[in-house]
């Protein structure tokens, strides 16, 4: 059997139906990551002997007449983003500050994915402490996109993304504070979708941003993310800022066949020339499909968002960074370097533990968070934000779903980070919004017949479920997402 | 606004964080670049507004105020980079007296 071609709804349906054994599938799956991962380093930490014993311990829990409602990701393969925390396998976030750091506990999302019967093979790759859109500022050097080795994958979860493009898994979980589920899914041609803030608990998750940060799925079809969401959004107690309501079921979506009475807006009202022409003609599709479904389809705008979400994004997530990274300071897990005072420990340490990156984007919200530059920059982002909170509000009581860009480009050239940080900050454009306003938000693989090509899907908040209908009646009509061939091909 | 090197020198000291002298010009080229790309949110007039807090969607997720012993106290104490016996070992961060 091709397990590796497999969904992870057809996995966890064969496993249970003991139709073949979670071990078989887990084996097929680890031979994949060690043929191809020394090409596009997407695997950092591979915790291939625990997951055989997991493996083994399904296999006996069905074998035992474990029901269907116990185990919904029976044997299914995942990938975790290395800024997740997980009991006795390391966790770096892709930092030399991390490098050796071991956890004492799991993230929440990773006990109830491993409760619902999956099997973590591995810690993904990212850019260091998410910071970043190409996952190359990682100490264990770059992720190539397996769709062309030459690109980038996008990042901070490229290598989740990468993962799930190249077959390790069918579902890997990443982090996304300003696009870095959505912008990775659009380069590697999978789906990403980032939740509702407050559908998806952040326990365990080393964040970025604790106000934008929300953790969610990549899968290589609909069905797959809306079953991840199903064993993901969930109240936790040690999460405050998770909502304690009670869920839907995320994969009722699928039943929806029609748009009869829905109305879908098409984002317009900002320079479509900057965009990749590819981009725009698969948003045209995803229209007519929504028309051709029912839909009545219409244009609209947000011209606050797009003057102002990206300037505003930037100074809310660098000075909240800068504060949120000040726990690193050497004593209490993590590098230590010795020093002669505490300042020169502290100094030491970090010079030492954090990437230029991470050291520029520390420093760029220090200087917001300042005395002098606190009222005129963080304050105002902090009302501009409220403003654009609104704005999406008023917009989704008129629209069921917005459809719009990722990104304005494809897979840029690996080593592009260097040359134009500028042009990869205003890439974020059409992402961060949703951070903002706290929105569910799809980045949909539309195919491609050369580098993949996504469109984002946007709800309103916790639209969730509504989202993953709109995603799930749009795919039905584009080419199925496939894994990457390695051969040469996409 | 713009920022000199002085300041920079001094958010260096607030964060923590050293440079070497070929890394200034790499932060203060886009630590500018990005005020000067923040400076249009003066735009917008923001008088009345409150700042951004969020509002959760139904209920946060609450826990009862109870102690909740941890399994691992060793394991904690291993995670830190210099231990002693039962605790974290950290910098002294006052002189020592010298009548003392």
């Amino acid at each position: 059997m091709d397990f590796v071609r497999m969904t992870a709804c057809e996995i966890a349906a064969g496993v249970k139906a003991k139709d073949f054994s979670a071990l078989e599938v887990a084996n097929a799956h680890i031979a994949r990551i060690e043929k191809y991962d020394s090409r596009i380093n997407a695997c950092v930490t591979r915790c291939f002997e625990r997951a055989v014993e997991k493996a083994r311990g399904i296999d006996s829990r069905v074998a035992a007449g474990e029901t269907d409602g116990n185990l919904p990701l029976a044997g299914v393969p995942v990938l975790l983003k290395d800024n997740f925390c997980t009991r006795d396998v390391r966790t770096t976030c892709g930092s030399r500050m991390l490098e050796n750091w071991v956890p004492t506990y799991d993230a929440s999302v990773v006990e109830s994915f491993e409760n619902a019967g999956a099997i973590v093979l591995g810690k993904a790759n990212m850019d260091e402490f998410a910071m970043g859109s190409t996952t190359e500022s990682s100490i264990f050097g770059p992720t190539l996109n397996p769709r062309d080795e030459s690109r980038v994958p996008g990042g901070s979860s490229g290598g989740s993304a990468a993962g799930v493009a190249a077959g390790y898994c069918p579902v890997s979980l990443g982090s996304d504070t300003g696009g870095s589920i959505r912008l990775p899914a659009a380069f590697c041609g999978v789906h990403g979708m980032k939740p509702s803030y407050g559908e998806v608990s952040r326990y365990g998750i080393v964040g970025y941003v604790s106000s934008l940060d929300q953790v969610g799925p990549f899968a290589r079809n609909v069905k797959d993310l809306s079953l991840a969401l199903d064993v993901l959004a969930r109240p936790d107690p040690h999460d405050s800022t998770c909502d304690a309501y009670v869920r839907p079921r995320f994969s009722d979506a699928l039943a929806v066949d029609n748009f009869k009475g829905r109305k879908i807006g098409i984002l317009s009202g900002y320079d479509e020339s900057s965009v990749d022409p590819r981009i725009l003609e698969k948003i045209k599709l995803a229209a007519q499909i929504c028309r051709d479904a029912g839909a009545e389809v219409v244009d609209v705008e947000v011209p606050l968002t797009m003057d102002y979400g990206v300037a505003c994004y930037y100074i809310l997530a660098l000075g909240d960074a800068s504060s949120k990274l000040a726990c690193f300071d050497g004593m209490r897990y993590g590098l230590h370097v010795e020093g002669q005072t505490l300042f020169d420990m502290y100094s030491k340490t970090r010079d030492r533990g954090f990437g230029f990156e991470v050291k520029r984007r520390i420093l760029l919200g220090t200087c917001v968070l300042t005395s002098g530059f606190y009222d005129r920059y963080y304050r105002q982002a902090e009302r501009v934000r409220n403003r654009i909170y609104v704005e999406f509000e008023e917009l989704f009581r008129k629209i069921d779903a917005l459809l719009m860009p990722v990104s304005p480009s494809l897979a840029y050239p690996i080593g592009m980070v260097e040359s134009d940080p500028q042009r990869i900050y205003l890439g974020d454009a059409f992402t961060v919004p949703m951070n903002l306003a706290g929105l569910p938000s799809i980045s949909l693989n539309m195919g491609g017949n050369g580098l993949p090509v996504n469109i984002q899907i946007v709800g309103g908040r916790y639209g969730d479920q509504r989202l993953l209908s709109v995603a799930n009646i749009v795919e039905r009509a584009t080419e199925p997402c496939t894994i990457a061939s390695f051969e040469g091909g996409r | 606004m713009t920022v000199s090197e002085e300041q920079l020198a001094a958010f260096c000291v607030n964060a923590q964080i050293a440079l070497k002298p070929e890394e200034v010009p790499l932060v203060l080229g886009p630590l500018n670049d990005l005020l000067a790309l923040c400076d249009k949110l003066q735009e917008l007039d923001c008088r009345g507004v409150e700042p951004f807090y969020w509002r959760m969607g139904r209920k946060p997720s609450r826990r009862p105020d109870e102690e909740e012993p941890w399994a691992d106290r060793d394991r904690f104490i291993e995670e830190a980079p210099t231990q002693d016996g039962d605790f974290f070992r950290v910098p002294r961060i006052m002189a020592e007296s010298k009548e003392a």
